[in-house]
């Protein structure tokens, strides 16, 4: 990103920011005259040596705090002449931002590892015969280090100038312009000319997939996303090739990034070798608005950073949260926005009697179903809950519908018998970041690398760190880090319940033994059983215990922690069979052929995607993107879409057509703004209320489930993701993801 | 105590609201830890949700056909008066 | 004068007075009475050779000798009511200013058969319908739509 900060401290002149005199006193003074040659005891009192200046306190690159591990275990260093206490261990170049100096680089990646290629970090250390790449150098106790002074100067210049001279002219035509490492640093240290006159090299440029767009001759090789792919994305699809100016960063077959987590080595890239194709050429980045929100296409609550210039959404790059998903998104979530330019529902419409849609005024429609819904009893309406709907919607739903008598308000995806009793039945406990603390993974029916992109990056992250262990029972998938293979079905479950299966002594002997169990399995007849084999499992680990609760389920969907939280549970688990009234808010996977032919559909969504097609009026409301929404992820961890771009044509948000159907019907519902749902929210799931905020649970389903008679059925787990890159409306609707899906799903 | 096992027949939905360490909710966490097993097994149609969050005060809220709710506070109630209030609620 | 009054006589003679009048009208000496522009350039026509026609029907005349240096070249436009500069095409344009002396004849053999357009006179002011608006400008009539989303339809096959 730019070193805006650091080409302003740069440029400022040193001497400035050094020495505060201390104040004068006396306010008026005659011209010329001073108070030291007013009076004698006056000047004598000045005639003292000023203290020694004292340097200004220095506060860490942008914010951040500094962690030490054990206090008697730190070292003190020299920063441009400022002590600087850090811990052990630590590189010279992080020494250097805890002092507030933030010191340009390349290849250096606080998440990567070092590979120190790039030069352009070098410092000068006292006592060194050269300047030191400070990327790579631990720190020692009493180092002396200078940033300043004309050796590190002249360095930076010389490898700026040394990049830049196979740099192609690009600039005007480059993607990164506005946002390019390379531009601000040569702003911020190179020097003003170069010295260049021979023919530039230049390199053809990969394939790499429909979503990573290649122009290598600017790459400056410094290996970022080598690493990147290596590391953190688990596939070792790009490598360095060749030898000095001829290297080239490549795939060398005719290979795809097929990784979900390809396009993060677009922001990785400091120089615009690697960019975003869907992106490019529509926008510099000084013409876009950021907004930040959350990413609503799976159930972890990326933060993401909505930029968009006027009324539409033309790129989505992530927000740095350390306890969920760091710096990364998955492709879906970076990619997805260009569905919301499609197939969205703009007008309100009723089927008419030859079957055809016509639009009509919100004031009808809503007369419509309002004249309705009254005439069938209250047993026959049932409302069913989308993937992507906020917690505001699904509480003024649940509320309209109880009110019109209905008992039966269901969620997507969560199965005809939801158990939303004990919180800790349906969130990660442990929590996304708590992860890391595990050492042996058991994971049942679910596949993370699909379902949730950034609990799988979690994942590989602690394997690859501590080798944890990984034991994986479901249909066989490859995953990007070492797993066991346990089984497929619920006998496997079954055996380690009994204790005959020999991962059973791993799980035993782990310190922090982590279940993860997907949400796929909610949908499953014996859900009931399987769960409680899998409590038993935890009690006989002992997974569940008052410091560490292990108990994980990984949510599939956006919308069902918080739909659960508030209680859509229905009453008559096959209501929809009998139904006479459906009301669809955004629901469009669910079984179409189990809504009987004369039952009245109402579908309030934002996308014409499957539902539609059955309804038989059409509510238009607005995206994620569109609308301020409470989302709960699948740790419980409260988070908030804010609007980026106006809604399309006349739809409204979720909730306010929610509250205008319930005066229209004649039950209006008691609050009329989002205060007020919030303050409706506090008596019914007080935690959805308080924003970034992850409530721990108390009471584990271990010990407070009662005891089922289901028999486990022996059907084997399924997928519960057929297709990572079209789940919902949204990601069916976009272009890029058909693309994505064509070419990059492994067959 | 025969009439725990009749609560579908009036609640449609029962809620316990508390905070996971504050004294106040107490009396309600243990309620919860105590009772809601066998609740459940006589109820096993009834949602009975459990909801803790930092701050809250012990609340019990049931909700009726219509959407009707009521609640009362459990700050300071004993396990008895508790048993006493959800009766009330399921009388009506 | 006393040529003009030979020509017009002779002219009589030959086509029947009623074609001769309706020659003239067709000429422009009718809007002569109205146009003072256009008498001047007949007047001037007196005694100039005509040096050539282009495809619009304008005539480009010519008078060396005694006449004053600026007015030995003119055009004299096929259409006698509303003419402008604009209408003279690019290849006579250059002989007209006394920028070269090679007529537009000998320039239009140079005009590029593959992608040389056909000339257009400025049709600035001239009405709605030729002056050219892009595609979002609130003139033209075939405005496109320039919403930035496109909303659903609903495919063809009705299903219930």
């Amino acid at each position: 990103m730019g070193l805006g900060l650091l080409a302003s401290r740069a440029l400022r002149p040193a001497a400035s920011r050094l020495l505060r005199y201390p104040p004068r006193h006396g306010l008026a003074r005659a011209i010329g005259s001073t108070p030291e040659r007013q009076s004698p005891e006056a000047s004598a009192a000045q005639a003292q040596p000023d203290p020694a200046p004292e340097l200004p306190p220095r506060k860490p690159v942008a914010g951040a705090r500094v962690h030490l591990p054990n206090p008697e275990d730190a070292i003190e260093v020299f920063v441009d002449g400022y002590p600087v206490k850090i811990p052990k261990g630590m590189t010279v170049l992080q020494a250097c931002e805890v002092a507030g100096v933030d010191i340009p680089r390349f290849c250096y990646h606080n998440r990567l590892s070092i590979a120190g290629n790039c030069r352009m970090c070098l410092v000068e250390v006292e006592k060194s015969p050269k300047p030191v790449a400070s990327c790579a150098m631990p720190a020692l106790p009493g180092m002396k280090i200078k940033t300043d002074t004309p050796i590190a100067k002249k360095a930076r210049e010389g490898v700026m100038e040394f990049l830049l001279m196979n740099h192609p002219l690009d600039c005007p035509i480059c993607d990164q312009g506005g946002e390019c490492d390379l531009q601000d640093q040569s702003m911020a240290f190179g020097s003003d000319r170069g010295r260049f006159t021979e023919v530039k090299r230049s390199v053809v440029d990969k394939n790499l997939g429909p979503l990573v767009k290649t122009v290598m001759t600017r790459c400056i090789q410094c290996t970022r996303c080598v690493r990147f792919a290596t590391e953190i994305a688990g596939v070792q699809d790009l490598g360095v090739l060749g030898r000095g100016s001829g290297e080239e960063i490549g795939t060398y077959v005719e290979k795809l990034m097929t990784s979900e987590l390809s396009g993060n080595v677009i922001d990785i890239c400091p120089v615009g070798a690697l960019t975003s194709k869907p992106f490019a050429f529509k926008a510099r980045n000084w013409e876009l608005k950021g907004t930040e929100t959350i990413d609503v296409t799976d159930a972890v609550g990326s933060n993401i950073r909505i930029d968009s210039r006027g009324p539409e959404v033309l790129r989505i790059l992530p927000r740095l949260n350390e306890d969920i998903n760091e710096e990364w998104i998955s492709d879906k979530t970076r990619f997805c926005y260009d569905g919301l330019k499609r197939q969205r529902l703009n007008d309100p419409m009723i089927r008419g009697a030859d079957g055809r849609f016509q639009a009509v005024s919100w004031h009808d429609a809503l007369a419509m179903v309002g004249e309705v819904i009254h005439k069938v009893g209250p047993e026959e309406i049932v409302g069913v809950a989308g993937k992507l709907s906020d917690a505001e919607s699904m509480m003024a739903l649940k509320d309209f519908l109880n009110r019109m008598g209905s008992n039966n308000v269901m969620c997507e995806g969560n199965g005809k018998h939801p158990n939303a009793d004990l919180r800790s039945g349906y969130i990660m406990n442990t929590g996304i970041a708590g992860l890391e603390k595990a050492d042996v993974f058991l994971l049942v029916g679910t596949q993370p690398r699909v379902e949730a992109a950034m609990v799988n990056a979690r994942i590989r992250k602690t394997v690859r760190a501590t080798h944890a262990k990984v034991g994986y029972i479901g249909p066989p998938t490859d995953s990007n880090y070492d797993h066991e293979h346990l089984g497929t079905g619920p006998q496997t479950l079954t055996e380690l319940a009994e204790g005959r299966h020999p991962f059973c002594s791993t799980l035993k002997n782990a310190k922090n033994p982590a279940i993860i169990v997907g949400a796929g399995l909610f949908e499953r007849e014996d859900s009931d059983a399987i769960f409680s084999a899998i409590e038993t499992i935890a009690k006989n680990g002992n997974v569940v215990r008052p410091d560490w609760n292990g108990y994980n389920v990984l949510l599939l969907h956006a919308a069902q922690a918080a739909a659960l939280d508030l209680g859509l549970v229905p009453q008559s688990p096959d209501s929809i069979k009998s139904a006479k009234f459906v009301y669809l808010m955004g629901a469009d996977d669910i079984n179409l052929k189990d809504i009987p032919d004369d039952a009245f559909v109402v579908y309030q969504g934002h996308h014409g995607d499957q539902s539609v097609y059955r309804a038989n009026v059409i509510l238009p409301a607005s995206a994620f993107s569109e609308k301020e929404g409470t989302y709960e992820n699948t740790e419980g961890c409260i988070q908030q879409t804010l609007p980026a771009v106006p809604t399309v044509g006349d739809a409204r948000d979720d909730w306010k057509i929610v509250r205008a159907l319930s005066e229209v019907a004649g039950v209006q519902l008691p609050y009329d703004s989002v205060g007020g749902i919030r303050s409706r929210i506090w008596t019914v799931a007080p935690n959805l209320v308080s924003v970034d905020e992850r409530e721990p649970t108390t009471f584990s389903t271990t010990t407070m489930r009662p005891n089922t008679n289901q028999k486990i059925s022996p059907n084997d787990f399924g997928m519960a993701v057929e297709n990572f890159y079209m789940t919902d409306a949204i990601t069916r609707a976009s272009k890029i993801m058909a693309q994505c899906s064509a070419m990059l799903l492994k067959k | 105590m025969a009439w725990r096992g009749q609560l579908t027949k009036n609640l449609r939905e029962l809620r316990f609201l508390f905070c996971q360490s504050s004294p106040a909710s107490s009396s309600a966490r243990s309620f919860v830890e105590n009772n809601y097993k066998e609740l459940k097994t006589l109820n096993p149609k009834l949602p009975i949700l459990i909801r803790e969050c930092r701050g809250t005060e012990p609340q019990l809220w049931v909700r009726y056909d219509f959407g009707v709710e009521k609640g009362i506070r459990l700050e300071g109630l004993s396990e008895e008066q508790i048993f006493k209030a959800l009766k009330e609620f399921a009388k009506l | 004068m006393a040529a003009i009054l030979r020509g017009a006589l002779k002219g009589i003679k030959e086509k029947g007075l009623g074609n001769f009048l309706r020659d003239l009208k067709e000429e422009g000496y009718l809007k002569c009475l109205a146009d003072g522009n256009l008498l001047q350039t007949k007047l001037h026509n007196i005694g100039a050779t005509l040096v050539g026609v282009d495809k619009f029907g304008n005539k480009y005349y010519e008078r060396l000798g005694e006449t004053q240096h600026g007015r030995h070249r003119w055009v004299e436009y096929a259409e006698k009511g509303r003419y402008n500069a604009s209408q003279v095409p690019a290849e006579w344009h250059g002989w007209l200013h006394h920028i070269t002396d090679h007529t537009g004849d000998e320039l239009l053999m140079l005009k590029p058969k593959r992608y040389g357009a056909e000339h257009r006179e400025n049709l600035s002011g001239e009405g709605e319908a030729y002056i050219y608006h892009s595609k979002g400008h609130a003139l033209n009539p075939g405005q496109r739509d320039w919403t930035r989303y496109k909303s659903w339809e609903p495919a063809k096959t009705d299903s219930q």
